[in-house]
Parts: structure tokens; C-alpha cells; sequence
């Protein structure tokens, strides 16, 4: 980390607060994208091997509109 | 006459100067850059347009004061105009503090929106012109750099936060630990008084009890105490934790059963309606033939005088001990009335010089003077309930007063005998005629008529004594 002009103490509680806020946001970001990884894998393991990508529900869709 | 400002040396960034109608503020070379952006942002602008930053006017060099000029290092000057009565955190009321507190963290948020930060958070950058909070500070702003903390943060906690949720919780007015205590109140201190079912709500458990844990922890040089050297905080961070104690600060309230028996007072009208119709008509009278350009309301109350004064007079300065009142006064008129400031002071023992070389927060008689004073069903209050004599409170007026008016209030009066009621008479010395004698010793007195079917006497006094 870069040195920060300071005239003040942001004491060792202030920075353990803002740091602890970092490590529970980057631990939850990181856990978001596991889940986001683990779902797609899930989800391409799961998905038809015939079923064109992008879903077959689409023109059936279209067709009741019309 | 220019004089350095005794309160401004903590931040080598910058420092003040006091001159008779302005305010100049430099800024070291290396600091220069952070005004620079400021004001290529358009923060500075939009925030001055909007009330918030004392008006700011960069000077050429040559326009800066001598002791500027002469200071190796000096990269520019800038100019505010001077504020019309200097006050402290410890002389607002609860309602002023948390406006206090919101300006600032609304500032922070714009600053960040632009890449810029406050570097401090402290009560004391921030001043009052009549109701409206206003940072005073512009060396506070710096640009934002990418992983930083915020430095304020721990202060902010201490000096706003703090002696907010003290009052809010425990309904203990935060005024006199302020006093004691410029640097604030410490977590760990407030932590230790506060019932613990509030210390699990999220924002005290977040802001009071882990802050007391970390700085219990981490107290003696601990190795492994966080350093700014560790973890980088991410904008994101310091923007969710400022708007979290946004929402935290404006959640908060007064305690209700707090409440103080000095707020009825108007409403328990302790005079006839003539008697009262007559005051009302004669203050307003004396004020609007003295047009003061400042007026002070000792024992201001819930500011009916204070109101009346400020259609008459430049700025009113409206004063009480009775921290539940002024407050209600503030929130009647911050909507409104933009010349009275409202302050909370005991006339027992107001605030003194205090800070490094007791010079750095100034004391209540060092900060001006009034050209008129109001003191209203105020003296037996200081001669009864504080034992203080009658010439003594009159030799007092005469140290910041030029004129104005003063009512006296008999022994015989249900409000005095309330006050003798648990006490022994002692104030043999307690009569009109004694405090006539006082007055007219350090003033002129021009008129002093009683109030009807009252005892109460008003006195209507200017510069001048008798035996002069």
C-alpha cells in the first residue's frame, strides 16, 4: 500500500473495522463467483445434450403470440 | 492587523489566519493539488452554492497577507469571510450535533462520488451560521487514493457518533464529556456504560463494541495490530460504511424520557397575559430602537425573545443552560431563522480557554461581545440558585454588554419562592433596590417600568453609569 499523508491517528481499531469490512465483502464477492461457477457447471451438466444453447423455449414462446 | 489562528497547527498541510473580516487558510506546495482538485471537480462550487463550505476565493500570492508571503513553503492562500460567532461541539444541543454530523457525512459522499476525501471528521471543522452547518475546513478535502482507508473514521466515531448515541441511549446530555474530552468519547469508555441489549443493535456492535475490542486488543504496540500497511480497502468499503453511518446518525433521537421541565416554560405562563402583552411589546420596542448589530438572549429558553430579536438585529446569539430547551429552540427555527445560534451554556461556568496553551478552543468571553443583551427572568436564577451577588452579575453584563435589558424578579415571586422552597433564605441582599444600586454603578438605566399586576421590574439600560 502507497504512504498516505496523515496528520491524524486512524487508530489501529479504526483500520481493523475497515479491514475486516473488506475481508467479509471480498469473501462474500469471491463466494458469489464460486456459486456463480459451481451453478453453470451445474447447469451444463444438467442441460440436454440435443438442446441447442441458449434455450428451446423461445419459438414455442413466439408461437403462442402469434 | 492579521494573527495566527492559536487553534489551527495540527495539520502541517495547512493553517489559518485571522484577519478583522476574513479568514485566510494556505496551503503547503505539496497540498496544493488536493485545492486544486476540489475546485476542478465543481465540488467546491456546488457545495458552496449549496450552504455547505464556507465561501472560498483563491488569492494571487501578492493579495495574501505578509506572514504568508514571508513562510518558505506557502503553495496558495486562500479567503473566507469570518463567521459571526465562533462555537463548540460542547455548547451544541443533540439536534445541532447530529446536523453537524449528516453535513459532513453528505459532504464525504459527494466528495467521493468525485474521487476526493475528507481526511478528518472532527465537530470542530464545522461551524454554525444561525442554523445551518457549515464546513469550515477546505484543507480537510484530499484526493482519493486507491486502497486508502478513511482516516476519519475513528474520529468521526469519537467526536460525532459517539456523544450522539450516549445521549440517544442513556439520555445523558453528551455537552459536559465533550468539554472535558476534546478528542471525543472513547469507544471503550462508551462500551463500558451502555446496557447491553443496545450493544447488539448492528450499528453500535459495529462502531462501539468492535472498536472497543480492536483497540483493547491491539492497545499496547501489539505486533499484529492492523497497520496502513495491510489489507486495501476498497472504495466500494469506505462508500458502504459512510452511507451505513448516515442512516445510523438520522435514525437517531433525543431519549423521550429525557425530557427537561424548562421546555413547558412558555406553555406554564408564569405571567398575567398583560403582564406578558406588556414585556412582549416593550422588549420588541427597545430592540427596534437600539437595531443592534449583535444581541445575545441570556436564558434564551425555547427563543421567544430570540425571535423577536433577530427582526431587529444582525445575528442573535441565544444562550441557555438547559440543553433540552435549546435544542427544541434549534429545531423551531432551523427552517427559518438564519441569524440566531442557538448554544447551550451554563452562566455558572462557561466554557473556558482550554485545548493546547488553553488557547486553542477559545472561551466564551474571548469570542466577541454583544451590542445588546437580553437578560430575561435570568438574575435570580444566578443570584439564588447560584449564590452569585447582584453586583457581581451585574459587573459581569458589563464585561461583554453595551446595552439592553434585564428583569428583575422579586423575592415575593412564586418562581423565587420555588427556588428558596428546600433552601434557607440567605440572600438578605436580594432586593430591587440593591440591584438598581448594581445596575447603575457599571450603566445608564433609561427606563425601568413593572410589569402590571406583577412585581417583575424591567430594566432598560445602555453604556454610562451614574457617577460617570
Amino acid at each position: 500500500m502507497q504512504a498516505f499523508p496523515l496528520y491524524i491517528d486512524p487508530t489501529a481499531a479504526g483500520l481493523g473495522v475497515q479491514m475486516l469490512l473488506a475481508g467479509i465483502v471480498g469473501g462474500l464477492v469471491t463466494v458469489r463467483l464460486l456459486w456463480g461457477r459451481l451453478f453453470s457447471l451445474f447447469r451444463r451438466t444438467s442441460r440436454n445434450p440435443e438442446e441447442p444453447l441458449g434455450g428451446g423455449e423461445a419459438p414455442e414462446a413466439s408461437e403462442e403470440e402469434g | 492587523m492579521v494573527t495566527a489562528d492559536p487553534g489551527s497547527f495540527r495539520d502541517p498541510a495547512s493553517g489559518v489566519l485571522l484577519g478583522p473580516n476574513q479568514v485566510y487558510r494556505f496551503f503547503t506546495s505539496g497540498h496544493v493539488a488536493d485545492f486544486e482538485a476540489l475546485v476542478e471537480t465543481g465540488l467546491l462550487d456546488s457545495l458552496v452554492a449549496s450552504g455547505a463550505v464556507i465561501e472560498t476565493k483563491a488569492l494571487d500570492i501578492d493579495e495574501a497577507p505578509e506572514p504568508y508571503r514571508a513562510v518558505p513553503g506557502t503553495g496558495l492562500v486562500v479567503e473566507h469571510p469570518r463567521v459571526p460567532f465562533i462555537s463548540y461541539a460542547y455548547e451544541w444541543p443533540f439536534e445541532m450535533l447530529k446536523a453537524a454530523a449528516i453535513r459532513s457525512l453528505e459532504i464525504l459522499q459527494l466528495a467521493l462520488q468525485k474521487d476526493l476525501i475528507l481526511k478528518d471528521a472532527t465537530p470542530y471543522n464545522v461551524q454554525f451560521i444561525g442554523t445551518n452547518p457549515l464546513l469550515i475546513d477546505v484543507g480537510s478535502f484530499e484526493r482519493y487514493q486507491k486502497g486508502a482507508p478513511w482516516m476519519g473514521y475513528t474520529q468521526f466515531c469519537r467526536t460525532f457518533l459517539n456523544p450522539l448515541l450516549l445521549q440517544s441511549i442513556t439520555g445523558i446530555p453528551f455537552q459536559m464529556w465533550m468539554r472535558s474530552s476534546l478528542e471525543g468519547i472513547d469507544p471503550v469508555h462508551l462500551n463500558s456504560i451502555l446496557p447491553l441489549r443496545h450493544k447488539l443493535r448492528k450499528n453500535v456492535f459495529m462502531d462501539v463494541v468492535l472498536q472497543a475490542w480492536l483497540s483493547r486488543r491491539y492497545s499496547s504496540g501489539n505486533k499484529t495490530a492492523p497497520s496502513l500497511q495491510g489489507r486495501a480497502i476498497p472504495k466500494g468499503v469506505i462508500t458502504g460504511l459512510v452511507n451505513r453511518l448516515k442512516k445510523s446518525v438520522t435514525g437517531l433521537k433525543r431519549r423521550a424520557k429525557a425530557r427537561s421541565p424548562w421546555l413547558n416554560y412558555e406553555e406554564q405562563c408564569h405571567y398575567e397575559p398583560e403582564a406578558l402583552e406588556h414585556k412582549d411589546r416593550f422588549v420588541g420596542a427597545a430592540l427596534a430602537q437600539a437595531k443592534p448589530e449583535v444581541v445575545w438572549d441570556l436564558g434564551c429558553n425555547v427563543g421567544r425573545y430570540s425571535i423577536t430579536a433577530s427582526r431587529h438585529a444582525g445575528y442573535v446569539v441565544a444562550i441557555d443552560s438547559d440543553e433540552a430547551a435549546v435544542g427544541a429552540l434549534y429545531e423551531r427555527i432551523k427552517d427559518q431563522h438564519t441569524n440566531i445560534l442557538p448554544l447551550v451554556l451554563d452562566f455558572l461556568n462557561p466554557s473556558p480557554s482550554q485545548g493546547w496553551a488553553q488557547e486553542e478552543r477559545r472561551g466564551l468571553g474571548d469570542r466577541g461581545a454583544a451590542n445588546f443583551v437580553l437578560c430575561l427572568a435570568l438574575v435570580h436564577h444566578l443570584a439564588i440558585g447560584g449564590n452569585v451577588p447582584l453586583n457581581r452579575i451585574v459587573e459581569w453584563l458589563s464585561t461583554f454588554a453595551e446595552a439592553g435589558v434585564v428583569e428583575f424578579v422579586p423575592k415575593s415571586d412564586p418562581m423565587v419562592q420555588a427556588l428558596l422552597r428546600t433552601r434557607q433564605d440567605v440572600f438578605g441582599g436580594y432586593t430591587q433596590a440593591a440591584f438598581e444600586e448594581a445596575l447603575r454603578e457599571r450603566f445608564k438605566i433609561i427606563e425601568a417600568p413593572a410589569l402590571p399586576r406583577s412585581e417583575r421590574v424591567l430594566y432598560r439600560f445602555a453604556a454610562g453609569s451614574a457617577s460617570a
